[in-house]
């Protein structure tokens, strides 16, 4: 590793084939490295044991605020929530294991859809432990009370400039997560996600919760289509990846509410983060500006692709990553040879 | 503030009239209605309303304002009050924790000293919300176009970095005046939420309930829609 | 419901009063003002059957809210906060009658009356509060305009907002009464306010130059 400078400074990432440019970590007391297996077992661990209930809020360094009342319970075999909001549009979306329905009370419309999501009940895996160790480093933070329960805290430091940090404090005695940070290079809070309240070991039942599920009388249900695929298949691969950055799933999703059906979304993932790229044919009606956004912990890139006036592709990157890791994914994805247009 | 605006928080004070509103919703309207005119106007309308239709008496308000301003006044110079909301920024928990029939004894939870890593906290000011529209939470903010470069220049430290971008000018080390213009894109935020059921940072085990975007659904985009959408 | 009697004994109305004042405990003076803007009418009124006055109506309804506004902390919230609230005008008016009585050359208003010791002082059929010609007709006018632009709303507006401020109904209770999303109960009262402030803006405008 490189000597340490003063600063936080963000030195030049990679370019495709070089090394990565170590940077200098975050300014923290010096502690041993923590377990980072054990930590995240840990993490898992958490909302597996109890039932819980307590309003979540999720603030972005804009001072832009969501927030929502949510019941949890899990025995074992299955896992529930609740999700009541209390910002934006009235929304309550139940979740059980992987299936999610969301009710939209002013259009009396629930859309069911599949929540896949690494590392979710009942899956014990935790894919990409190892390239979490390979790209973060672990390291200890005080404690800190959070809506009224002592937390720990760990700080995941990334190792390079392709990636944000985190701040994660768990409770104490049962590992949920209590407040979760996203931090960039020089240490500023992108964005929190945090219980403002909490009870642990509310009095939820799932039966209750299997039930308000279930009763979408009146309700239009909606099923999104969704086909998996491979982006081999559907003609694009990408060359020089972003260090750490796995493809994990690619699929083609159906009009979402209003676009042209096929648009292919392909995502990639280093453990932690994951970005999305989304594929559309370009329709000059619909596409009309590039630019760049930032919500959070989330930056977005627009543009036509491939970079040129006659570009007959639409691509949106999407991801929990700086911004310069949204523009390498951009400039590596490739066409495949041969493929349809 | 625009008159969409102004038609949202309108919107926010009619169901705060009618306790429909808690926690962070309504944390957030009252500060915003603290500081303006149009929002208060129309507390105080609405209200008048309300009365006039149980009881023409209440008709009467010549003065409302004036009484109001006076008795501001008359409060700000109560002592052993704390003025302003110095209570309330420091505990963004207290402002969640109102629950719709527990008034609690308003326990104010100061962290006093912050850890040392909570430095740049920044949505602690929860006095800058005034400019968020309340109704809708977040918003995607608009860094400028092509390549997001003005993003990059203000993220990076005085190293332009040297990403290849094809045509195109090279990153610029000037840096940008983030005027970072809230717009919305229900187009963009649902590609959010197609990205975040499939991955997001799920791996801490964030509720689901945030897959759907606040904004998802709220009013039209500026320019990403096709007319006729 | 009666707007001004004392609501004991009724369910929990639909507001936000609780969480505002939680707000002021802590500091909030903006908050309490959301309240005093929202009572202020309906304490003067309260007061004004008490006290013949007009400016001394003014000077009790002032008093009672600084009073209360010291008394917070003490406000618990198992009761309505208007309730609370009235009594606090209430016993501040008997406080200042008392006063009067004393001290009636220094009023120079008319000696209260030997209903001073009851706590209800309900005179329904007497106005007792001097209101000048000018406030009086302006009083009729708005409440004029608010009949008329009730009788110009589109019938599910003008349902949902009787519904709500004459029949006090939650949205829980209108949504149920109306069979509809209480999402859509809240747009239509908003609108309906909306449609009746437009009319009554205007007549507000020429107030003084003060700000809310």
């Amino acid at each position: 590793m490189l000597g340490l400078s003063a600063g936080p400074g963000l030195a030049g990432p990679a370019i495709a084939g070089q090394e990565p440019v170590a940077r200098a970590a975050i300014p923290a007391a010096s502690a041993p490295d923590r377990d980072l297996t054990a930590w995240l077992a840990r993490l898992h661990e958490g909302p597996r044991r109890r039932a819980y209930a307590g309003t979540y809020v999720v603030s972005a360094s804009s001072g832009a605020l969501s927030s929502a009342r949510i019941w949890h319970v899990c025995d074992g075999s299955q896992q529930m929530e609740r999700v009541e909001s209390l910002t934006g549009q009235p929304r309550t979306t139940f979740r059980r294991n992987d299936e999610v329905l969301t009710f939209h009370s002013d259009e009396k419309r629930a859309v069911a859809e599949k929540r896949e999501a690494p590392g979710l009940f009942p899956n014990r895996v935790i894919p990409g432990e190892q390239t979490i160790a390979e790209h973060y480093t672990l390291q200890p933070l005080a404690s800190e009370r959070v809506a009224g329960h002592e937390a720990d805290g760990v700080q995941l430091v990334p190792k390079d400039p392709w990636r944000y940090g985190y701040r994660v404090w768990s409770e104490k005695k049962t590992g949920l997560v209590m407040k979760l940070q996203t931090v960039d290079a020089s240490g500023r809070v992108l964005e929190q996600s945090a219980f403002s309240e909490l009870q642990l070991d509310a009095p939820v039942k799932m039966d209750q919760l299997a039930r308000m599920m279930a009763s979408t009388g009146g309700y239009r249900v909606e099923k999104a289509d969704v086909v998996r695929t491979t982006a081999a298949a559907e003609g694009w691969s990408i060359r020089s990846t972003v260090p750490g950055f796995q493809p994990t799933t690619c699929l083609k999703r159906p009009a979402l509410a209003g676009q042209a059906p096929g648009m292919l979304q392909w995502v990639f993932s280093d453990g932690l983060a994951s970005v999305s790229l989304f594929v559309e044919n370009f329709d000059p009606q619909r596409h009309r500006r590039e630019g760049a956004a930032t919500m959070g912990a989330t930056q977005s890139l627009t543009r036509r692709w491939p970079e040129r006036n006659d570009g007959e592709w639409w691509l949106t990157v999407v991801g929990e990553v700086p911004m310069q890791t949204l523009q390498a994914f951009a400039q590596g994805l490739e066409r495949r040879k041969g493929a349809p247009n | 503030m625009n008159t969409e605006e102004q038609l949202k928080l309108r919107e926010q004070v009619s169901a705060l009239a009618d306790g429909q509103l808690h926690g962070v919703a309504f944390a957030a309207t009252v500060e915003q209605l603290g500081g303006d005119e149009d929002g208060r106007a129309s507390w105080h309308v609405y209200h008048l309303i309300g009365d006039v239709l149980r009881s023409s008496e209440l008709g009467t308000c010549q003065h409302d304002r004036d009484f109001v301003a006076r008795l501001s006044a008359r409060l700000q110079a109560e002592p052993g009050v704390p003025r302003g909301l110095d209570g309330l920024h420091e505990s963004p928990e207290l402002i969640a924790n109102s629950d719709r029939n527990t008034l609690g004894t308003a326990k104010i939870d100061r962290k006093s000293g912050a850890a040392a890593n909570d430095g740049s906290y920044r949505w602690k000011m929860l006095a800058g919300l005034a400019t968020v529209v309340a109704a809708a939470a977040i918003g995607w903010s608009g860094l400028g176009d092509r390549s997001g470069e003005a993003l990059l220049a203000r993220q990076s430290a005085p190293e332009p970095v040297k990403v290849a971008l094809g045509a195109g000018p090279t990153g610029g080390a000037e840096s940008v005046s983030v005027g970072a213009v809230m717009i919305r894109d229900p187009h963009l935020d649902g590609l959010l939420a197609a990205h975040r059921q499939f991955g997001g940072s799920s791996v801490f085990q964030n509720p689901s309930g945030f897959l759907r975007n606040a904004t998802f659904d709220a009013g039209a985009s500026r320019g990403s829609r096709a007319p006729g959408q | 419901m009666s707007d001004d009697s004392v609501p004991e004994g009724e369910p929990t109305p639909a507001n936000s009063d609780h969480l505002l004042v939680e707000r002021a405990v802590a500091g909030d003076q903006r908050a309490f003002e959301l309240l005093v803007i929202k009572y202020q009418r309906r304490i003067e009124r309260l007061i004004g059957r008490m006290v013949r006055d007009v400016d001394l109506v003014e000077d009790i309804a002032q008093e009672t809210f600084i009073r209360a506004w010291r008394a917070l902390h003490q406000f618990r919230g198992d009761a309505q906060f208007y309730t609370w609230l009235y009594r606090i005008a209430v016993n501040t008016a008997k406080k200042a009658l008392m006063d009067l009585k004393r001290h009636p050359a220094a009023y120079g208003v008319n000696g209260a009356s030997s209903d001073d010791e009851d706590e209800t002082y309900r005179r329904e059929n007497e106005q007792t509060t001097e209101e000048t010609p000018e406030s009086e007709l302006a009083a009729r006018e708005i409440a004029q305009a608010v009949n008329a632009a009730m009788d110009a709303l589109p019938e599910d507006l003008r349902q949902a907002v009787v519904l709500r401020e004459i029949e006090g109904l939650s949205y829980e209770e209108i949504a149920e009464a109306m069979a509809c999303p209480i999402g859509t109960v809240r747009s239509r009262i908003f609108r309906a306010r909306e449609a009746i402030s437009a009319r009554v803006r205007p007549m507000l405008e020429h107030q003084s130059g003060k700000r809310w």
